[in-house]
């Protein structure tokens, strides 16, 4: 059973699980939470992508499963946030999700999840094998690191590019679910945290080129210019929270 | 940053935030938020907008007029409420138009606007609560159309001023000393702890505080409704609507 805890820390107050550390209530004046319960994908809010045979089921028993099958084509799974870029890392944006690596990405395929400054583009999103998107911050999985196991970290701001950064946690069971956060509360040392404890602690992951960088959530599986290979991979997401520490 | 602050109020705790005045998360029984969050394209009349994250439909819109009708759309975490130039009658709002809250329980009602264009001629602004259902080109300053609300209005300029009416008791165009800016959010909020004094606050500070809203006359029940309206004018004007809460203290 899970325990309320409080964390004062930037001058916000909010509460955790003291066992897993998802933030259960951010105190903040922008607060977006989908939990993925009921039957229907808030299309209000996510686009949902399901590119060629990529299949996302509709959100069940408080999941939304994601998935592309080993067809030789370019496939896509996941959900964005309707390129509507309403948050701004300026202001102290936080970035949590709980998810869960089903299928491991094998040959072509990444996951991606976090924020972007961009636009979805069609069969242009990789950047891990390739560097195609041009300002995020991204957790992925890809098979090149821990056998698609091990939670790597990429950022890019249009001027400063981390480079792909392993978190060099032990690889995540599949199946296994993991709360994965991003703390922009400073641009100048962007902050990613795995089941509550910071990773890639020894990299400077620097966002700070624009004053007022506005994103969008981004959770997909997909493999990109690539319809030729039968890569697969297939992830469980469980919740999506984002908050802001000012407008 | 904005930095999280406490405070106990009328026996009820909230949090707000300490630069802005943003009540950030009410603790109360009743308690409706939209961000607006999402996006969606211009609606038109009788539409629906769904709070965030769920897929209840919350808000009705309103958006009449015949020439190039007024347009209602939610894109970057704001609703804007748009009047056309054209010489009819227009409305362009969000309603719920169900009266689930009660002044008699406390209800407290605030909104982050922006009046990005200033209204002119016969347009006007309401912003608040109203305690009937919305008719079409229902006006407060230029007629007195709805028996019950309780609104801050700007009418053909910038100038917020109050109108309140429990069907009792009418006070009209009570003046707050506060001009809104194009391009500048204010945090509106009208606190009905008390119905025999009601209270009205911009960006944290109390305003018309020389006159004594007594609205307890009777047990409204209310809804929000922020409304751009004109009667037959070429007026404009453009309302961004950054957030809404409703909370009430009881059931």
């Amino acid at each position: 059973m899970g325990e309320t805890r409080a964390d004062w820390r930037g001058n916000q107050l909010f509460f955790r699980d003291g066992s897993t550390y998802e933030t259960v209530k951010p105190i903040a004046p922008i607060v977006f939470y989908d939990d993925f319960l009921g039957t229907v994908l808030n299309t209000d809010f996510w686009t949902d992508l399901d590119l060629n045979s990529a299949t996302t089921a509709a959100p069940a028993l408080s999941v939304f499963d994601c998935e592309i099958g080993q067809v030789n084509e370019n496939a896509a799974a996941g959900c964005y946030g309707k390129d509507d870029k309403a948050f701004n890392i300026g202001k102290g944006l936080i970035f949590e999700c709980r998810l869960a690596v089903v299928t491991a990405p094998t040959l072509t395929t990444e996951i991606g999840f976090g924020v972007m400054n961009d636009s979805y583009g069609a069969d242009s999103m990789r950047f891990l094998l390739a560097d195609e998107v041009a300002k995020y911050a991204f957790f992925g999985f890809y098979t090149t690191v821990g056998a698609g196991l091990i939670p790597v970290i990429r950022t890019d701001d249009g001027t400063h590019d981390s480079g792909i950064i392993s978190s060099a946690i032990t690889a995540v069971a599949l199946n296994a679910y993991h709360v994965y956060r991003i703390d922009f509360t400073s641009l100048e040392d962007v902050k990613f945290y795995i089941d509550g404890v910071g990773v890639a602690t020894s990299t400077t992951f620097v966002m700070h080129t624009a004053a007022s960088l506005t994103v969008q959530p981004w959770i997909c599986v997909y493999k990109h210019d690539d319809a030729t290979t039968s890569a697969a991979g297939e992830f469980k997401l469980d919740y999506v929270k984002m908050w802001q520490a000012t407008r | 940053m904005g930095a999280t602050n406490s405070k106990w109020r009328g026996g009820q705790l909230a949090f707000f935030d300490g630069s802005t005045h943003e009540t950030v998360e009410p603790f109360a029984p009743v308690y409706v938020y939209d961000d607006f969050l999402g996006y969606d394209v211009a609606k038109t009349d009788g539409q629906f907008f769904n709070l965030n994250s769920t897929s209840d439909s919350f808000w009705t819109i309103a958006a009449t007029g015949v020439g190039g009708p007024a347009t209602v759309q939610k894109a970057l975490s704001n609703v804007t409420l748009h009047l056309e130039a054209d010489v009819e009658t227009e409305d362009a709002g969000i309603y719920s138009n169900t009266l689930v809250f009660n002044i008699d329980k406390g209800p407290i009602f605030e909104a982050r606007i922006d009046v990005a264009v200033l209204p002119t001629l016969e347009a006007e602004v309401h912003i608040g609560f109203q305690g009937e259902a919305h008719v079409a080109d229902d006006q407060v300053a230029a007629a007195d159309d709805i028996d019950k609300h309780i609104f801050f209005v700007l009418d053909g300029s910038g100038a917020y001023v109050i109108y309140a009416d429990d069907d009792t008791t009418d006070n009209d165009a009570v003046a707050t000393g506060i001009t809104a800016v194009p391009g500048t959010y204010n945090i509106l909020r009208i606190d009905c702890t008390d119905p025999t004094d009601v209270k009205f606050y911009i960006d944290g500070v109390g305003v018309a505080t020389g006159t004594t809203f007594n609205l307890s006359g009777g047990t409204l029940m209310m809804m929000p409704n922020i409304m751009v309206t004109k009667a037959g004018s070429a007026g404009l004007c453009d309302v961004k609507i950054d957030y809404v809460r409703v909370w009430q203290a009881t059931r």
